[in-house]
């Protein structure tokens, strides 16, 4: 991956609320063409954090830049907000209300139009241009939003809870947009508290608990650093008795399956040999115990995801 | 500067749609319209139905004014007192009468008591006679104004009891009036729009995304520049009916002499445009603390309430414009001095210094409102469920507030 800029740069941000402290001490960096997880349970900080990035609320210590400066009108055009909370003018017509959005962020009337329009059929959307935002299915208004969100073509989009509320169908339009965005080099920051997704799509993370920096780097690289020495398997034969196993237990994330802890000096590569040459077992399933970011997550923060 | 002028360009435009607006611009005035025509077709006929020719007249001197009868008219006749001139009307002996009393020496009013309509011409006639009558009155008790505008007729139905003044009632007191009420609703419109847009974009959020775009100040300017062009197109409109209808129904009887109040309307737009500021930046501020639009509603009414304040002490405005210290402290505190400097200058004279002074003092408390809620509104945009005290509101105004916003950093990062 080419990390060839930072979009976004933290440093050692703090922000306290009386005595609350919302965030603490917290640094990363959002590269171009990276999608970057900002991982936390729900009030651990991740929309102080990015609402100190987007320069709605100051920082008490530490300094943010955006695109390479403070955030200032300029880099206001070139970065795009979807916030969690999500809201539309109800009484405008789709395409006014993208329109206005649209010049807001620095296009001309017509730029403004003509771009709205073309994502609104990108999104099949464009039979409901002309429609009040308030005549539209919930999925479609999240995608309108989705649309005012890219339609200035920004170079950094920073997206809360991306897919709430969308059904399948819906989160893969959505995903493969931001892909696409991704690909064009663009930078993406999604803060979530749903696991799954940022195993499936992002490239780095940083985990917020308490306002505390528990995890930041690569999802892959956090994983295996996380990675019991163990594999999870299924299948048939007494476990116990296989050769670099030291003990089993039944695997918490299913029923069939079985937590194999190697002894220090065997790799997984040595039981996968000792099953295949032995008539005694037989396995449907055989995998590193690599954890998923959440069971890392709920080890790190020592609380439950939703 | 750009964004503020999107902003504003969006609220004109979008609130110019809005049925509430467009009721309020065309529906208004037709309704008001349509309660005058009734009234005067009402009046009309009542008067129309039988004219007094002036051929025999009686009149009731109770004051000796007239007791030389210096070039009498023909066919009026002094009659001695009230009851029995009352009765000859009543029997049918004269066609109406007039009474010359104390009425006429505190007010210049001659009731006149007739079953009919009274032309202008006979109430010239009356009321030469009873001026050539007073001013021959070398050692007159009589209060010198009225010698200056010696008569004022006020005519008496006595089928029905009721009173219509001759004397331009409707051009001195309604017509300013219902200006002067038309005034306050526009105020309330465009500033209830204000503070509406303010909680709609508040309550869906969308504020969020706004200010990634625009800074609050651009926010709340473009608002109240938008939201205020609005209000004047109201007004603009309002006007431009008047004088088309004026000048359409000039030579009707209703309107005869009657003279558009361009000093009302000069002085109206004046304090318009500061009370616009005043109360469209505070209703914007209250927007964006509050938490819901039933919230806001209810404030909203409380200001509405303080803007027509004056409305509920008409009687001291109308009996004592000048000096009741009510209708001053209306008259020169800022949320009240519009409509009440309007009603002073409907039913007296207000002096260019006083005007000054409330001009001023209204200026002054504009500035600081705008000011004020104009901290408040950046500090409030983002704030959710909580309610705010007033202390705290005091300690934002101060800037000591600990949920500080940026100030503008354009300048900053440049």
């Amino acid at each position: 991956m080419a990390q060839s800029s930072t979009a976004i740069k933290v440093e050692n941000i703090s922000k306290s609320y009386g005595d609350f402290k919302a965030v603490s001490n917290v640094s990363f960096e959002v590269y171009h063409g990276e999608i970057f997880a900002l991982l936390g349970p729900n009030g651990a900080g991740k929309s102080t954090t990015i609402r100190m990035i987007l320069d709605i609320i100051r920082p008490d210590s530490g300094k943010i830049s955006v695109l390479g400066a403070p955030l200032n009108d300029a880099t206001k055009d070139k970065l795009g907000y979807l916030p969690e909370e999500r809201g539309l003018y109800k009484s405008v017509s789709v395409i006014e209300m993208m329109g206005y959005l649209g010049r807001l962020k620095g296009l001309s009337y017509a730029d403004a139009n003509k771009r709205a329009m073309a994502l609104l059929e990108k999104l099949s959307l464009a039979e409901v241009a002309k429609k009040k935002v308030s005549e539209l299915s919930k999925g479609m208004q999240q995608k309108v939003q989705f649309a005012v969100t890219v339609m200035h073509d920004p170079e950094l989009i920073i997206i809360d809870e991306p897919f709430s509320g969308l059904d399948p169908v819906n989160r893969l339009v959505i995903k493969d947009l931001l892909f696409e965005f991704r690909a064009k080099g663009g930078a993406i920051v999604m803060s979530t508290h749903q696991m799954e997704q940022v195993e499936e799509m992002a490239n780095r993370m940083t985990m917020i608990s308490k306002g505390q920096q528990k995890l930041y780097g690569a999802v892959e690289e956090i994983r295996a650093r996380y990675a019991q020495h163990a594999i999870i398997v299924e299948g048939k034969g007494d476990w116990n008795k296989l050769t670099g196993v030291q003990s089993v237990e039944s695997d918490p994330n299913s029923r069939d399956a079985q937590l194999l802890h190697l002894n220090e000096n065997a790799s997984s590569d040595d039981v996968l040999a000792a099953i295949a040459s032995s008539p005694n077992y037989s396995i449907s399933r055989f995998e590193l115990a690599v954890p998923s970011l959440n069971e890392i997550f709920i080890q790190v923060a020592g609380e439950r995801s939703e | 500067m750009g964004r503020l002028w999107i902003v504003a360009r969006h609220e004109f435009l979008t609130n110019l749609r809005k049925r509430s607006f467009l009721f309020a611009v065309f529906g208004l005035p037709l309704l008001l319209l349509g309660i005058f025509a009734v009234v005067g077709f009402a009046t009309s006929l009542a008067f129309s139905s039988s004219d007094i020719t002036g051929e025999n007249v009686g009149y009731v001197d109770e004051i000796g004014v007239l007791s030389l009868a210096l070039e009498k008219p023909e066919g009026f006749n002094p009659i001695a007192d009230a009851e029995t001139a009352s009765a000859s009307l009543e029997a049918g002996e004269i066609e109406g009468y007039f009474i010359v009393g104390d009425a006429y020496v505190n007010t210049g009013n001659i009731p006149f008591y007739a079953k009919g309509a009274v032309s202008d011409e006979l109430e010239d006639i009356i009321s030469a006679f009873v001026v050539r009558n007073v001013v021959s009155q070398t050692n007159s008790t009589l209060p010198e104004d009225l010698l200056e505008n010696p008569a004022r007729m006020t005519v008496f139905l006595e089928n029905t009891g009721r009173m219509v003044s001759r004397d331009a009632f409707v051009v001195l007191f309604i017509i300013p009036l219902v200006f002067v009420m038309l005034f306050m609703m526009a105020l309330q419109f465009s500033s209830g729009f204000l503070m509406s847009s303010v909680v709609e974009e508040k309550s869906n959020r969308i504020m969020e995304l706004l200010i990634t775009s625009v800074t609050p100040a651009q926010l709340l300017g473009g608002k109240i520049i938008g939201l205020g062009g609005l209000g004047l197109v109201q007004i603009g409109a309002w006007v431009l009916f008047s004088v088309v209808g004026f000048f359409l129904f000039q030579n009707t009887e209703v309107l005869q002499g009657v003279v558009l109040p361009v000093d009302l309307i000069v002085v109206a737009a004046l304090y318009f445009f500061l009370n616009f500021f005043l109360y469209g930046s505070l209703m914007a501020g209250i927007g964006a603390v509050v938490d819901s639009e039933q919230e806001s509603r209810q404030i909203a009414g409380i200001l509405s309430l303080v803007l027509v304040l004056p409305l509920f002490f008409l009687t001291q405005f109308f009996t004592d414009p000048d000096t009741n210290p009510i209708v001053l402290f209306l008259s020169y505190f800022p949320f009240s001095s519009g409509l009440a400097m309007l009603l002073r200058m409907t039913f007296g004279v207000v002096g260019i210094g006083e005007l000054a002074l409330s001009l001023g003092i209204s200026l002054a408390a504009t500035i600081f409102i705008t000011w004020a809620s104009a901290k408040v509104f950046r500090w409030g945009l983002l704030l959710y469920g909580k309610k705010i005290t007033l202390r705290e509101l005091w300690r934002v105004i101060r800037g000591k507030s600990d949920m500080s916003f940026t100030a503008p950093q354009s300048a900053e990062a440049k």
